[in-house]
């Protein structure tokens, strides 16, 4: 999740106002903080398991809080709350590790930007409307706070281009097992069509097959007779 | 050629030349720096706020002196 993890972080703010909003967002974003800062010493290496894991997740998650307590600041809990959030977010966006570096598991939306704009959008929303309790009813606050979620929706608008653009492998979900094997042949199908094959929502029919090429089904009254289609002259 | 197609393009080169973790990092101060100047701005609003509040609370301590 991208912008969904900002938008996490205006809702826990709502609980503790008194957090300061920098720290608080960092918090959301702490595994992917820690995993570019690892990348930077080594940018070759696979860190995934060492930032969002979930035991990397719980004992970063535990030290951070411990830190904010020893420093005496308010809202530890939330900081460390915020910390843990970022796993389960990251579920319906991507594949992260569960103890060791397989298996992984996770809706993995980022194969499909538009649901992933879809979902990052309805969260930036629900995260916006949740920080606008904590704030006066008045028209020049929400107008701050409406420039806020379209500035972060943008943002994630611009990352799912990036993503649409740079896709180069199949729409893999998995939350229960690392492989799947199929016994049949799978066709490759984009955007919501595949994930309508996925979910099984409804029968998909990709071609005109039973079909007369105009769109009718032909029926027992065209029993027997030349299959013609309008226009079309039967010559004997 | 349209801003959209514009813009995936460059983001394609960016993919070409590597995601290099600077871009990540840059890329994951753009929504705090966003939530930031948002909730600055909230603040400074509800300082104001307060300020006028306060202000109007003490008028009446005004008229009776």
């Amino acid at each position: 999740m991208y912008a969904g993890h900002a938008a996490v972080a205006l809702a826990l703010r709502w609980r503790e106002p008194r957090l300061p909003i920098v720290p608080l967002t960092l918090a959301c974003y702490g595994p992917d903080c820690v995993e570019v800062a690892l990348l930077m010493i080594n940018p070759q290496a696979r860190m995934a398991l060492f930032t969002h894991s979930i035991p990397a997740v719980m004992i970063s998650a535990a030290l951070v809080t411990l830190l904010w307590k020893v420093m005496r600041k308010p809202g530890a809990w939330v900081l460390g709350v915020a910390w843990l959030l970022h796993w389960p977010a990251d579920l319906f966006t991507g594949r992260k590790p569960l103890i060791f570096s397989t298996p992984t598991i996770g809706l993995d939306l980022y194969q499909l930007p538009l649901a992933d704009f879809a979902l990052e959008g309805t969260v930036v929303a629900i995260g916006c409307a949740i920080y606008a309790r904590g704030v006066p009813r008045r028209a020049d606050f929400r107008r701050v706070i409406v420039i806020l979620g379209a500035a972060l929706i943008a943002l994630q608008a611009a990352v799912d281009v990036a993503l649409g653009v740079m896709r180069n492998t199949e729409w893999e979900p998995s939350l229960a097992s690392a492989t799947r094997q199929s016994h049949l042949p799978r066709p490759r199908v984009h955007g919501w069509a595949g994930l309508r094959m996925r979910f099984a929502f409804s029968p998909l029919t990709q071609s005109t097959r039973g079909r007369d090429g105009n769109g009718r089904t032909p029926g027992h009254r065209d029993a027997g007779l030349p299959h013609l289609r309008q226009g079309e002259v039967l010559h004997e | 050629m349209s801003l959209l197609e514009r813009l995936a393009g460059f983001l394609a080169a960016q993919y070409r030349w590597g995601l290099h973790p600077l871009k990540l990092a840059a890329a994951l101060a753009a929504p705090v720096l966003i939530v930031f100047l948002a909730d600055r701005r909230i603040r400074r609003l509800a300082a104001v706020v307060a300020a006028e509040e306060e202000r109007v609370r003490s008028l009446p301590r005004i008229r009776r002196r």
